[in-house]
């Protein structure tokens, strides 16, 4: 590497405990309420095109609040799915659709939120 | 005051703008502060064969005969080609003027200005995975901004890899260039290398949102050695993936990097 001396580089390898500085926060504020029902059970929400993709969510509610969430359909391209996964850990930890700023991964923001509501909206 | 969340799609992107209010005229400040996204697009886009931008590729008309602000862009992406020592290029290896590496947060910034103008002052703003905090975001979250992992849903370590808390510096823009989100879609204007063989992604914190999204690019196109010109510039931080994992990040990064 050609860096200067006073880069600091070589933390770790990506995915791994890179070091106790780099650590996951909550950011964002609950923008909508999806949930909040006192449901169980699970449904598949419809499939939402958008820009870059489809997206289909499927959704399951213990007590009115979302125990998971798994993709059905990330039909992204390049890697762009990646975001993914991001917003699907921050709506569980939030019990709704819960986003912050997120610098290098936001095109999916929009049509996530659609096919999160969707899926919420069809648990009986 | 009130709280507010939108998400406008444009350029192929969103543009997410969230905070909060106390205006009677909020909407017609959003509607005014997207129509500036919309207007970029209509003149800079070239996936519309009809836009002017289009049509100056074409070589069906030229840079006079197209609205003044396409002037103005290129003379401002030639600024940044001078500053960033010509890692940042808005001309494509067939020579083709092409300067959406700046429209998106020069039509951002504006809209943002625009926002402050009409009274809402309190916001951040995130272009597509460029993020701008307002100078008077309430909020300890907004000036929170994380750094996307550049890596697939496959991976069980998906998600934010760092969060910086910006509140109390200089800075006021994060900008990430990399080939997750698009593929390889950045040129080097200055070498044969595809720059996503060298570098993951990089992101570039910077006082204004174009200036950090230029660097981001100029960077991400010159590949690692662009960190020793970055730690070297007064005025901007980076933290930047290589293609093989490893994490490299100017020093001054990494203070702002919360902690537990």
């Amino acid at each position: 590497m050609r860096n200067s001396k006073g880069v600091i580089q070589g933390l770790g390898l990506l995915g791994l405990s890179i070091t106790g500085a780099l650590i996951l926060q909550p950011h964002g504020n609950v923008a909508s309420a999806t949930a909040g029902t006192s449901k169980t059970g699970s449904a598949t929400g419809d499939s939402i095109n958008y820009e870059f993709g489809t997206i289909q969510l499927k959704v399951t509610e213990t007590n009115g609040k979302i125990a998971s969430i798994d993709l059905v359909q990330a039909g992204a391209t390049g890697g762009r799915e990646q975001a993914f996964s991001y917003l699907v850990t921050d709506a569980i930890s939030a019990n709704g659709t819960s986003f912050g700023n997120l610098s290098g991964a936001t095109y999916t923001t929009d049509a996530f939120k659609q096919a999160l509501d969707s899926a919420i909206s069809k648990i009986s | 005051m009130q709280t507010f969340e939108h998400v406008e799609l444009c350029m192929g992107t969103g543009f997410r703008l969230q905070g909060r209010y106390d205006d009677a005229n909020f909407k017609s400040a959003i509607a005014d502060a997207c129509e500036i996204l919309h207007e970029a697009d209509r003149i800079f886009s070239l996936y519309k064969p009809e836009s002017p931008l289009s049509q100056l590729a074409a070589g069906n008309t030229s840079v006079a005969q197209c609205p003044p602000v396409v002037g103005e862009i290129w003379d401002e992406c030639e600024h940044w080609e001078k500053l960033t020592d010509g890692w940042f290029s808005p001309f494509t290896a067939e020579h083709t003027f092409d300067p959406s590496g700046l429209v998106k947060t020069w039509a951002a910034k504006r809209a943002a200005e625009c926002l402050v103008a009409n009274g809402i002052k309190d916001f951040t703003l995130n272009a597509g995975g460029d993020v701008l905090v307002s100078d008077q975001a309430s909020q300890d979250l907004d000036w929170r901004i994380a750094v996307a992992k550049p890596v697939s849903i496959a991976d069980p370590e998906a998600g934010a890899l760092a969060v910086v808390n910006l509140r109390g510096t200089q800075f006021r823009a994060m900008a990430t260039s990399g080939s997750a989100e698009r593929g390889s879609h950045i040129w080097s204007p200055k070498s044969d290398t595809d720059p996503a063989k060298t570098m993951l992604q990089i992101s570039v914190l910077a006082k204004d949102l174009v200036e950090a999204d230029i660097w981001a690019t100029a960077a991400f196109a010159e590949g690692p050695s662009s960190m020793a010109r970055i730690d070297a510039h007064p005025d901007l931080e980076a933290f930047a993936i290589l293609a093989d994992g490893q994490i490299a990040a100017t020093p001054g990064f990494m203070k702002l990097v919360l902690k537990n």
